[in-house]
């Protein structure tokens, strides 16, 4: 009997993990996108992408705290906003420095460190929550779900969804895949490449808004919040492949699924003699497996980091 | 004038007015340019690496935390000493470095600077993780000083007829420690880019290939850039935690302090070495200027009205300035400077 019993609890913890992973690798998936299209089409890495999602996630926060405007309209305004913050960083910063990879690293972690610092300013470093589109909570089979996450779910899923009909069915979709696949050769059939860039950045900017927004309602928000999304970032694109939509979604899959094996398992003290402790697993180790993932590719395969050779 | 004289006498003008200046300084100041000292240590050390073989490392922080955390919790927890300790950091963060090197050196450009950027990250975690022992954000105090008292006594019935309080007094040891610090790697490192392995160095940085196809083994050379570079930043960073008498994770392990090495070699003008130590000097006091100029009072109103504003725009302020810096003077101050030399001395040649 009391191996059943202990069946069932194992079979309760492995139920939540595979629907808590299931929900946030979406989230993770969307995060990731604006990312993988900015370095497919352009060969950019921006390190301000996490940045983005931040001010989305601060404006909607915002635009409904302070301007007490509803969720659907502080929604749209984050969205527009990272667009143009897209938009702007492209012309202002970006497109002057993109020549040097080095110089355009700096530069856009520079920028994310600006904006964390203006943060920081307006906002002081206090944790602050956005309020859920939907409260309450639903139960899957034995799980008990936040409504709200089943909502960013499918949000999540909607927007890959339009992109890819984007990219693929749209005439501008199709101009950007063209650009991404090669520059000379488009700029040669008269693709203007420097709009298709503008455009990516837009969209790019876009997708991080959407992201920021149920990112920031799903955990919380404060001015260090981009680093994680980054990682996550970062990792997917490690992992999936450069500027691959479909390896993106599933690389998003497998480090979301790490990352809730990670943090919902059942975490293990470990004490030493002076009774200083450490919890092995749980909450605390959120991110860690992105960051373990990406070691690993180093020590493994460092030549295949980034999928295509060229 | 060679290139290393010409360095070298740049160097020592520093080094000496570095130390001249101790003595003057108010206290507020004192401090300030003795962690510039110590930061100009990072900035070479970065240098020597990633300015050198053109490398970019965006985590070198993660060394100055191997080192620092090592000392500091050997310290702390097992009542190291500080020549036990110290040493121990050292080779710890070389040991680190080196492990780091060999995957690394496949990377290449901005993929190794990436990948750079997830180190400080992951120990950023780990720290936490850990917080019992470490302090987390916090940090942990206890951590033996590095003028100790004894020292101290010894020396006070000598200084005592010079009128240095106690205090002072163990701020001019911190102080000189530093800057003993900050010479010795100044001359090593300068003689180091200055010599046959510098011009490797530098070698690989402009053409991979026409080294590797001169039958130099490139892969040793950028080894051992890592192992030099690793070591000098952990000694520092072994060093600052007794200093600071704790190890602080603002100190050990900040992305800002990563991003503010990069950009102090930027300034100084990057592989020059002697270029990066004035970039450490202009990135700490201008840093200190702003929060100095942030508590000038306005003789307007009664109370005079108070620059505070300055004080929480201060940090924005200077990274704002130093991504315009980054875009208009890439070059770098020591390069620009030699370039006017040369073109003084060549228009005296002509004329």
């Amino acid at each position: 009997m009391p191996l059943l019993k202990i069946m069932d609890q194992v079979f309760v913890i492995a139920e939540r993990i595979v629907i808590y992973s299931v929900l946030i690798s979406a989230l993770y998936a969307l995060v990731a996108l604006g990312f993988t299209m900015i370095f497919g089409v352009g060969r950019v890495l921006n390190l301000a992408h996490g940045a983005f999602l931040m001010v989305g996630a601060y404006t909607a926060w915002f635009a409904q705290q302070y301007l007490h405007w509803n969720l659907y309209s502080a929604f749209a305004l984050a969205v527009v906003v990272c667009t143009l913050l897209g938009i702007v960083l492209y012309h202002g910063l970006v497109r002057h420095v993109q020549r040097s990879p080095i110089v355009t690293l700096i530069a856009t972690l520079a920028c994310a460190l600006l904006i964390e610092e203006l943060i920081k300013i307006f906002f002081t470093t206090n944790t602050q929550l956005l309020a859920p589109f939907v409260s309450g909570s639903v139960e899957i089979h034995k799980t008990t779900v936040i409504t709200n996450r089943i909502i960013a779910f499918g949000a999540s899923w909607l927007a890959i969804l339009l992109f890819w009909l984007f990219v693929h069915r749209a005439r501008w979709g199709k101009v950007i895949l063209a650009t991404a696949q090669d520059q000379e050769g488009a700029a040669l059939v008269g693709i203007d490449v420097k709009k298709v860039y503008t455009l990516t950045w837009a969209i790019s900017g876009a997708l991080a808004g959407i992201a920021g927004f149920f990112f920031a309602s799903w955990v919380k928000l404060d001015p260090f919040m981009w680093r994680d999304p980054l990682i996550i970032s970062f990792a997917i694109v490690v992992v999936g492949g450069l500027g691959s939509l479909k390896g993106s979604i599933v690389a998003a899959y497998l480090i979301g699924f790490l990352e809730v094996l990670m943090t919902y398992s059942p975490s293990v003290r470990v004490c030493a003699a002076d009774f200083r402790c450490f919890e092995f697993l749980g909450s605390s180790w959120v991110g860690v497996s992105s960051l373990l993932v990406l070691i690993a590719i180093l020590f493994i395969k460092p030549e295949g980091l980034f999928g295509r050779t060229e | 004038m060679s290139l290393r004289t010409l360095k070298f006498v740049l160097l020592g003008l520093t080094v000496i007015v570095a130390g001249a200046v101790g003595p003057f300084l108010p206290s507020k100041w004192m401090t300030t340019l003795m962690y510039a000292q110590l930061f100009a240590v990072y900035a070479m050390g970065w240098d020597i690496l990633s300015g050198m073989t053109g490398q970019i490392s965006f985590g070198h922080i993660f060394f100055v935390a191997v080192s620092g955390y090592t000392a500091g919790l050997l310290n702390l927890y097992l009542k190291w000493p500080i020549w036990a300790t110290v040493p121990t950091g050292v080779s710890m963060a070389v040991l680190a470095g080196l492990l780091f090197s060999v995957p690394a050196l496949r990377l290449r450009g901005p993929y190794f600077s990436l990948v750079t950027l997830i180190l400080p990250l992951a120990a950023a975690r780990l720290v936490i993780i850990l917080a019992d022992w470490t302090g987390g954000e916090l940090g942990k105090f206890g951590v033996t000083p590095l003028c100790q008292d004894s020292l101290l006594n010894t020396l006070e019935g000598l200084l005592s007829r010079l009128h240095i309080d106690s205090f002072r007094l163990y701020q001019y040891c911190n102080y000189y420690f530093f800057w003993v610090l900050m010479t010795a790697v100044g001359v090593g490192l300068v003689w180091l880019s200055t010599s046959r392995i510098g011009k490797i160095l530098e070698a690989i940085r402009e053409n991979e290939e026409a080294v590797e196809a001169a039958g130099i083994n490139v892969a040793k050379y950028k080894i051992f850039a890592f192992a030099v570079s690793a070591s000098v930043v952990g000694l520092g960073g072994a060093l600052s935690v007794h200093t600071n008498e704790a190890v602080f994770f603002n100190s050990l392990l900040s992305l800002t302090s990563s991003i503010e090495m990069i950009v102090a070699s930027v300034i100084g003008g990057m592989g020059t070495i002697v270029g990066a130590l004035w970039g450490g000097f202009l990135v700490r006091g201008g840093e200190q200027l702003i929060r100095e100029i942030a508590q000038w009072k306005l003789p307007i109103g009664a109370e005079g009205l108070a620059l505070s504003f300055l004080e929480r725009w201060a940090t924005f302020i200077f990274f704002a300035l130093l991504l315009v810096l980054l875009f208009f003077a890439r070059q770098g101050l020591l390069p620009l400077l030699m370039g006017l030399f040369r073109q003084r001395r060549g228009e005296i040649r002509r004329g």
